[in-house]
């Protein structure tokens, strides 16, 4: 075996999914977290793309690895339809909007309408408003965000994938959520509960069923 | 490039105008790979889309063809200005259209639907307010996607480029909605298509331009076809010619249909795969989606009987969902796979096949992209990865999938492809195209490859007979690349499409077992060698961003040292032996 980056014996993985209108920013995002870089004009994601980052959270007792694999899906209104095959069985999703487009927070509220109809009832679901470094352009206040933020009780983050601003914060206080209410669970048998709801365990080994749990 | 002079280009272009059949020719060409760049690719794509009639038998004279190619481009232009004229009415004063249309009394509808359509307030999607609103929209959404576009390619950064991209998709979605299938509407990765056909006409047409100045070396005659040249590839109708090539690729009606695998409710042919890989096709079926239905033959039955190894890693070791790659790969025809100048080469195939295709059997258009040699283009570049596939852990093969690797020349990948499309073909559609190149040294050459090949069993004995037409050795072609792979020796050797098909059933299939270009193995031994490099460097540069190794995995570590250095000598053996032969 023999792979760029091993998945180390102590990691959890938790499938993340990014949703959100198109060019509010969710590769650019992803790619922020993951490889610490922004890239200006960021092509359209056609289909979707995978990223994956290890974090540790020091201050869990005992501390933890989460393993972060994130499925970046295309914006386009239009793709809709294959959306459920990236938010099936994840662990959290990221509701993508742009703090300087009114529009992009309505197209959330209707993710965010999907996932309470489809996905499943554990998914913590993170709103985040993208590009808060464009402040002058802003159209969506803070308030506002929060306000559907608590209507709908999900975590909330003003973000800013170009200058770095709260990336990290939101994917550590993701992953502790996650702990916290047991959507993913380190431990002897790390599968998490979501993937035992979604995958009735049969013969799979639980290393497999973590594989299996990514790509649902 | 900078090689090609006036003649060279005009010898190009006689290449098909003075063959005995200029439409083989031009076929022929684009199955074996072998246009180059800055050779008229454009003029070969008119030919392989029905946009410039291309005879079957000699021309009366050459002359005589490229004046008719002269005259149809000019008449095709001038249809398309005359379309856009005729639709674009002023969006903004649909008021003054109502008066007008009063004062000259002129309209048949009755006044109740005159109110409806002109009611801002209305619902009704036809209504003037509405269109105009769906098309700010529309606008919107194409621009968002063109400000993106390439944005490392000066040639893209052009707001003339990017206006003249955004009014072909504009035209294309009003076009659309006339289309029997009711299929209308931008998606990403439209842009991605058009990009790369502007990118070809457009340097066709500089190519053609800047050579103007060395008219003087042509004597008269050379002269007159150089000028028509000049029309067919004309600067001024870059936006133009773009917008036929475009709409050809999309239409379903008269072209490949690609629009098929971007809007996923329209009812397509059903396709399954065959346990021989062959991709059967049910026109009786609908489907609700074509591109997924293929994204997932591909990785399934297709590659199940090529390399079932890699078939069993993906599906039921890793469980990779065929869709989350194959979509990207699909959609856009291998553009963001590959350097522009190489998805080029594997475009010259699609349109080429296309092209035998719809002329070769009937008057309808029975082409079905996704019985085409597209998905075995896939196929073919999930085989050239299938070693490192096959050692990848999920999160590696997904990276890897996600971020196809540079390749040096995509050449062989195609031949490749162009094979398995012949030989899994129902129709055998390729037969009297398939290139015969020179055998000699590459069917001498036996050594095993890393990668699994296909089987003996797996060879589907072709269904028909197949005659030959006879090809030149196609010409060098240099690498153009994107990527920094850099240049190696092997770019004198020719590609070799191993054409085995003249020999018994048996006989055959041990040949095109063994048979593999040379060019094919030093591709694959060279992503063998990448893989190893990547192992070997992470011993010495470990990934510690998530902490220090702990003993174990500096214990597996090693273990992959020692294992590199085994497949590294492997390597050299396969290369020592082939370089004795």
């Amino acid at each position: 075996m023999a792979s760029a980056s091993p998945t180390r014996a102590k990691d959890i993985p938790a499938k993340i999914v990014v949703l959100g209108e198109s060019a509010v920013g969710k590769s650019s995002l992803a790619l922020r977290f993951v490889r610490r870089d922004f890239i200006p004009n960021q092509e359209a994601t056609i289909g979707a793309s995978f990223l994956s980052r290890s974090v540790s959270l020091v201050d869990e007792s005992p501390p933890v690895t989460i393993k972060f694999e994130i499925w970046d899906t295309a914006g386009q209104e239009r793709y809709r339809a294959l959306a459920p095959m990236y938010y099936r069985g994840a662990a959290g999703a990221l509701v993508v909007y742009d703090i300087t487009s009114a529009d992009s927070l309505r197209k959330a509220e209707s993710w965010i309408g999907e996932l309470r109809r489809n996905a499943d009832p554990q998914t913590v679901v993170v709103l985040v408003g993208n590009k808060c470094d464009l402040e002058s352009m802003r159209q969506v206040s803070i308030q506002q965000g929060q306000d559907l933020a608590e209507k709908e009780e999900l975590l909330f983050y003003e973000t800013s994938a170009k200058d770095g601003t709260n990336v990290d914060a939101l994917f550590t206080n993701l992953g502790k959520t996650l702990l916290s209410r047991g959507v993913i669970a380190s431990g002897v048998d790390r599968r998490s509960t979501m993937s035992r709801n979604l995958q009735p365990p049969g013969s799979r080994t639980p290393k497999s069923e973590q594989q299996k749990r990514c790509d649902c | 490039m900078s090689a090609a002079t006036v003649l060279d280009v005009l010898q190009c272009l006689h290449g098909i105008t003075q063959s005995s059949n200029p439409y083989k020719t031009a076929v022929t060409a684009g199955l074996s790979g072998s246009i180059k760049p800055n050779m008229l690719r454009s003029v070969y794509w008119k030919v392989y889309l029905g946009i410039l009639p291309t005879p079957r038998t000699k021309p009366a004279s050459s002359q005589a063809l490229l004046e008719e190619w002269e005259e149809t481009m000019h008449e095709k232009r001038k249809a398309l200005s005359q379309q856009q004229a005729s639709k674009n009415t002023p969006n903004t004063a649909p008021q003054q259209e109502k008066k007008k249309k009063s004062r000259f009394g002129d309209s048949d509808e009755d006044e109740d639907e005159e109110a409806k359509v002109d009611n801002p307030l209305s619902n009704d999607l036809s209504s003037a307010y509405n269109k105009d609103f769906q098309r700010q929209k529309l606008e919107k959404t194409i621009a968002k996607d063109m400000e993106r576009l390439w944005s490392d390619d000066p040639f893209f950064e052009s707001d003339e480029v990017k206006a003249n991209m955004t009014k072909v998709l504009m035209d294309f979605c009003d076009e659309d909605t006339d289309d029997e299938s009711h299929i209308a509407g931008y998606r990403q990765g439209m842009h991605e298509i058009l990009s790369l056909i502007f990118y070809v006409v457009h340097k066709d047409a500089e190519f053609v331009h800047q050579l103007k100045p060395r008219m003087t070396e042509l004597d008269d005659a050379q002269e007159d076809d150089f000028s028509i040249l000049q029309a067919v590839c004309s600067p001024s109708a870059v936006t133009q010619d773009a917008q036929l090539i475009f709409s050809r690729l999309m239409s379903t009606r008269r072209g490949l249909g690609l629009v098929h695998w971007y809007h996923g409710s329209i009812s397509s042919p059903k396709v399954s795969a065959s346990p021989t890989g062959t991709i059967q096709v049910f026109a009786s079926d609908t489907s609700d989606n074509a591109v997924v239905d293929v994204a997932n033959a591909v990785q399934t039955s297709m590659i199940k009987a090529m390399d079932e190894p890699l078939w069993k890693k993906l599906n039921q070791e890793l469980d990779v969902q065929a869709t989350s790659y194959l979509l990207r790969w699909l959609r856009l025809l291998f553009v963001r796979e590959f350097s522009f100048s190489q998805a080029s080469v594997l475009w010259d195939a699609i349109l080429a096949e296309f092209s035998w295709r719809v002329c070769e059997e009937d008057e309808e258009n029975t082409y079905n992209i996704a019985d085409s040699i597209v998905p075995h283009i896939a196929v073919s570049m999930l085989l050239f990865i299938s070693n490192d596939l096959l050692e990848a852990d999920y999160s590696y093969a997904l990276r890897r999938l996600m971020r196809y690797p540079p390749v040096e020349d995509v050449r062989p990948l195609l031949a490749k492809s162009v094979e398995r499309r012949h030989r899994g073909s129902r129709i055998a559609l390729i037969a009297g195209i398939m290139p015969q190149l020179q055998q000699p040294s590459a069917a001498t050459i036996t050594t095993p490859l890393q990668a699994p090949m296909p089987t003996s069993s797996t060879v589907a004995p072709s269904q028909q007979s197949v005659g030959f037409g006879t090809l030149p050795p196609p010409g060098t072609v240099p690498p153009q690349q994107r990527s920094t792979v850099a240049a190696s020796p092997s770019t004198a050797a020719p590609p070799s499409l191993a054409s085995t098909y003249g020999t018994t059933a048996a006989a055959r299939k041990v040949e095109v077992e063994s048979v593999t270009s040379l060019r094919d193995k030093q591709l694959r031994q060279g992503m063998v060698l990448a893989s190893i490099i990547r192992r070997m460097e992470g011993k010495w540069f470990p990934d510690t961003s998530q902490g220090p190794l702990t003993d174990e995995e500096i214990a597996k570590s090693d273990e992959d040292y020692i294992v590199a250095i085994a497949e590294l000598k492997k390597v050299r053996d396969v290369l020592l032996n082939s370089v004795s032969e």
